[in-house]
């Protein structure tokens, strides 16, 4: 029995906003080199969740070689759709929405192409976890979601670590203020670009394999990165802090609103807040929090 | 004509109003926005629940879905065109995903998830040519007046604008409005070619394969919207003999065509009345030399 | 020479077109998702639809001439649907058209049917489909299947006499028609018949996270809850109730069937959900084997959908004798004792649908489906 409503509906918004936070940090890393909303980010998710089925299903192994495939085959994936659909647009220096309006074009290419090949079937993986949830005190916490928690702390702390104590990591800072400079400077763009967008495949990976394993795996699977896109604007545009942080603002939003107003009303009155806030705080949550301030300085 | 060809060009002219629409906002003034469906549904849901409620006839649910659509659109605009790309991108989105549940949820007056049947598919492929035509004509005007060179100004750089004397913010708020116009006359074409309508016709999905429409054709060319319109939605109905493969075709043009030509597939280029000329009188004097020969 | 080469051609043309002349085939046209987020359940049908097909031609065809099939994806779009009806009535000349399972298309195609001519044979499952008014039908529009009102009556109607619930609890996509009429229905038939609904919770297109709307079901301790959802929302919010520690009885509509208890195994128990196919029937389970061998995969409910309605739709082109759309829709209405695999039906002629379709109730138990038996509502 529900002990106490309120705290059980609080870890219900924190889980749920671990599931937005771990897709928000990838798509908001892309968005903070090249500055463009990258929706195919969905469609690597979608991928690695039916890549990582693939592997643990065809060769019996367990959480741990599963997820070590699914970071790799999504961080490969990432870097693909990056040299075919968004490189030569680049190279052409394209108007940066044409980025964005491709990346569209290829999530939609990517779910048509798994329904077309699989004929819209659901799948499950087969258990990789002792249990699902665990109950303490009358409160239920879905193991699934900690990890995702997990896993997006940990990813967070490595990219701090990456962006500010290697030199690759000053390169892709150096890039995100400006990405034609640095090419005077000797920095290799495309390294840069590349990199950047595996890191943020390779996160992709592990939301494929946990969303995956909690929701099914279908062609739709990718569709919460409209979430993340949310999370990441709200967030302060390429600010992977704001990102996460405004993932468990709109995870918990969502939630209380849902237990106390009634789920009919949750988008209009979440949106209605996401666009009052976004007029008293323009910076998104990174101007809130002070993360980032103007263009030149570096966006955490 | 065969009634098929007429429904599918019917559709597609109702597509090719919103997407004028979108072409002002997005193409010229480079304004991302997600909202053009919210309009749409505005139109539409004026003009059905303006019959079915009501009795009244079309003309009029189409005048009081485009009043409507200006109060909301001066209201949205308002408040959303101080922000920026793609945080006016997310608002907009916002608002289209709201007016998409206010219809869902005042279900004992917009008839919720279960839609509004019964309106009489009153609407020709005359008049939504027509109605396209005198959209494009004012579109066309726009871009090679004034307004079009701020448009252009504005999104090249806002602050440059700003200092040669344009209000942005005006400027910005009066593109928005009539780009609601086209969409909410696009839903309220849209209501009475089908019968019946519901919330969810006007989901993100929609507001994508508009968007998409827009900058296939290229943001710089008027000819390369309505082509790009013409093109995509007619294509999925050549693609039919691919079966379940159609919509992966499809997209795979859609990708294939825009890393090749990522300004669009017109660019800059503009059909005009003289290098028609020039053309046929080439091609005169090209047949005329063969003639010879 | 190239004289006599022209005549070979034309002699092989004219004996290759021989066939062809004397019996030209009969057309059917088939409308189906089979590239959006229904796909799975539109290629189940159409498959069930060619099954049905090859029977009738391995049989000799219809009136001395084979058939043919027309199928059209239309991505669930309403727009794309009403073209490709267009296409088939007026481009590729079909007798009748085999309709898509979902009622937002059906409802804008009959006000066209009426003006095309062709009939549509469906399963939409929202009267409105069928039925211009309570009295009157849509001329060319049919369905095999039950109404919303049908699954909503049924499961609740199941609950409270049969299971003994006095509590109910409903959660629903409010944006999704189906789901929300078969709510609508369940409310209505359980506070008209002394049960309780303790908790109304309401969520909305995308939403993966159920887990706010079941603590509040979960704090009203409900005897049983109504799940009437697509697969992928009644699947996720089965599995989430269950992790919460919800064991009491799911109700759910016909989105229970296959692969349900593939993807969340033992959570699926203790679900009672009403049917359209009793899964226990001979035929039904014939025809499962040879779907299975023939394409390696299970057939969806609408698979078996699919081939009743081309059969009822065949089985009136044999009685009309003719290929004529309308002479066709005239023998639909006259439909009866026509032999299907889930049912034998008979078309009444006021509602254009099944008469007496009685729904079926399932139990899952240990991940097997155990067939109840066919159950009535308790009408009072």
């Amino acid at each position: 029995m529900v002990k106490c409503l309120l705290l059980q509906q609080i870890i219900n918004g924190l889980s749920l906003g671990s599931v937005y936070a771990l897709i928000a940090v990838g798509f908001a890393l892309v968005f903070s080199i090249l500055k463009f909303s990258n929706f195919s980010h969905g469609s690597v998710i979608m991928l690695s969740a039916y890549l990582g089925l693939w592997f643990s299903n065809n060769f019996n192994v367990g959480l741990l070689p599963t997820l070590l495939v699914c970071i790799l085959g999504g961080g490969t994936l990432a870097v693909i759709i990056e040299k075919i659909g968004f490189k030569p647009i680049r190279d052409k220096e394209g108007p940066l929405i044409y980025l964005f309006v491709v990346s569209i074009a290829i999530s939609m290419f990517l779910q048509y192409l798994m329904t077309a090949l699989l004929g819209g079937r659901f799948f499950i993986y087969k258990p990789l976890l002792k249990t699902s949830a665990w109950r303490v005190a009358g409160l239920t916490i879905p193991v699934v979601n900690l990890a995702m928690l997990g896993a997006s702390v940990i990813a967070l702390a490595i990219l701090l670590y990456v962006l500010y104590r290697t030199t690759i990591g000053i390169a892709i800072r150096a890039a995100s203020t400006d990405l034609f400079t640095p090419n005077l400077l000797g920095i290799n763009i495309d390294l840069v670009v590349s990199v950047t967008f595996f890191i943020s495949g390779a996160l992709a990976g592990i939301s494929g394999l946990f969303l995956g394993m909690s929701l099914n795996v279908y062609p739709q699977l990718g569709g919460l990165v409209m979430k993340a896109f949310i999370a990441t604007v709200i967030g302060g545009l390429g600010s992977l802090g704001g990102a996460v942080i405004a993932s468990f603002m709109l995870g918990l939003l969502e939630t209380m609103i849902t237990a106390y107003i009634g789920g009919a009303v949750t988008p209009m009155v979440s949106f209605a807040v996401m666009i009052l806030f976004l007029l008293f705080k323009p910076e998104g949550v990174a101007g809130l929090l002070g993360l980032s301030s103007g263009t030149t300085t570096q966006k955490l | 004509m065969s009634s098929y060809l007429t429904s599918v060009l019917i559709f597609t002219g109702i597509n090719l109003i919103a997407v004028l629409g979108m072409f002002l906002l997005m193409g010229l003034t480079g304004l991302l926005s997600f909202g053009q469906v919210g309009f749409m549904a505005i139109g539409a849901y004026a003009a059905a629940l303006g019959y079915t409620k009501f009795g009244l006839p079309f003309g009029i649910g189409l005048l009081i879905g485009i009043v409507i659509s200006l109060l909301v659109g001066l209201v949205i605009g308002t408040v959303t065109l101080k922000l920026k790309n793609d945080y006016f991108a997310l608002a907009t989105y916002g608002f289209s995903e709201v007016i998409k549940n206010v219809l869902i949820y005042f279900s004992s007056f917009t008839g919720g998830s279960m839609g509004v049947f019964g309106i009489p598919a009153s609407v020709t492929l005359p008049l939504v040519a027509v109605i396209f035509l005198v959209g494009l004509v004012i579109t066309r005007n726009f871009k090679v007046t004034k307004l079009g060179r701020n448009s252009l100004a504005i999104r090249n750089d806002e602050l440059a604008a700003q200092v040669m004397g344009i209000n942005v913010f005006k400027h910005k708020l009066s593109v928005f409005l009539l780009s609601a116009v086209f969409g909410s006359v696009a839903g309220s074409l849209l209501a009475f070619a089908t019968y019946y309508i519901e919330p969810n016709l006007f989901d993100w999905n929609r507001s994508i394969s508009l968007i998409v429409i827009v900058f296939f054709g290229g943001i710089n060319s008027l000819t390369g919207a309505v082509t790009a319109g013409l093109a995509l939605t007619l294509l999925p109905e050549v693609l039919h003999f691919g079966a379940e493969w159609r919509m992966v075709i499809y997209t795979f043009i859609i990708i294939v065509t825009m890393i090749f030509r990522p300004t669009g597939l017109f660019g800059r280029w503009e059909i005009s009345g003289r290098q028609m000329m020039d053309w046929f009188r080439n091609r005169g004097q090209r047949s005329a030399a063969r003639g010879r020969g | 020479m190239k004289k006599s080469l022209l005549a070979v051609f034309l002699v092989v043309f004219l004996l290759g077109s021989l066939p062809v002349f004397a019996a030209e085939p009969i057309k059917i046209g088939v409308i189906v998702d089979l590239s959006a987020s229904t796909a799975l359940w539109g290629q189940s049908q159409a498959r069930g639809v060619e099954m049905a097909v090859e029977k009738y031609n391995e049989a000799g065809g219809l009136l001395g001439r084979p058939i043919e099939l027309k199928v059209y994806d239309f991505k669930l779009d309403v727009q794309e649907g009403i073209n490709a009806y267009q296409r088939l009535a007026n481009q590729d000349k079909v007798s009748v058209v085999i309709g898509a399972p979902v009622s937002n298309l059906n409802l804008a195609l009959a006000p066209i049917a009426d003006q095309l001519k062709v009939p549509i044979v469906g399963e939409a499952s929202d009267a409105r489909t069928t039925s211009k008014t309570p009295t009157e039908p849509w001329p060319y529009m049919f369905a095999s299947q039950l109404t919303c009102v049908d699954y909503g009556e049924a499961a609740a109607s199941y609950a409270i006499y049969e299971l003994g619930a006095a509590n109910l609890a409903v959660i629903n996509n409010k944006g999704n028609a189906w789901a929300d009429e078969i709510a609508e229905a369940f409310v209505k038939y359980a506070e008209a018949h002394g049960a309780k609904i303790v908790a109304r919770e309401a969520f909305n297109w995308g939403d993966t996270d159920f887990r706010s709307q079941l603590s509040n079901i979960q704090r009203r301790n409900p005897d049983a809850i109504l799940v009437p959802e697509y697969l992928q929302e009644a699947s996720q919010i089965t599995r989430q109730a269950r992790e919460m520690g919800i064991d009491v009885v799911i109700l759910g509509p016909n989105s229970f069937t296959p692969p349900m208890v593939e993807l969340i195994g033992d959570a699926a128990n203790n679900v009672y959900f009403v049917n359209n196919v009793a899964f226990d029937l001979p035929a039904v389970k014939e025809f499962t084997e040879a779907y299975v061998e023939k394409y390696g995969t299970d057939p969806t409910v609408n698979a078996f959908f699919g081939h009743d309605n081309t059969v009822i739709a065949l089985e009136a082109i044999r009685r009309a004798n003719s290929a004529d759309p309308k002479a066709i829709r005239d023998e639909l209405e006259k439909t009866e004792n026509v032999q299907g695999l889930i049912f034998n039906y008979t078309i009444d002629p006021v509602t254009h649908r099944t008469d007496g379709f009685i729904p079926t109730v399932i139990k899952i138990e240990d991940g097997e489906y155990i067939t109840v038996g066919l159950y009535e509502p308790v009408r009072q």
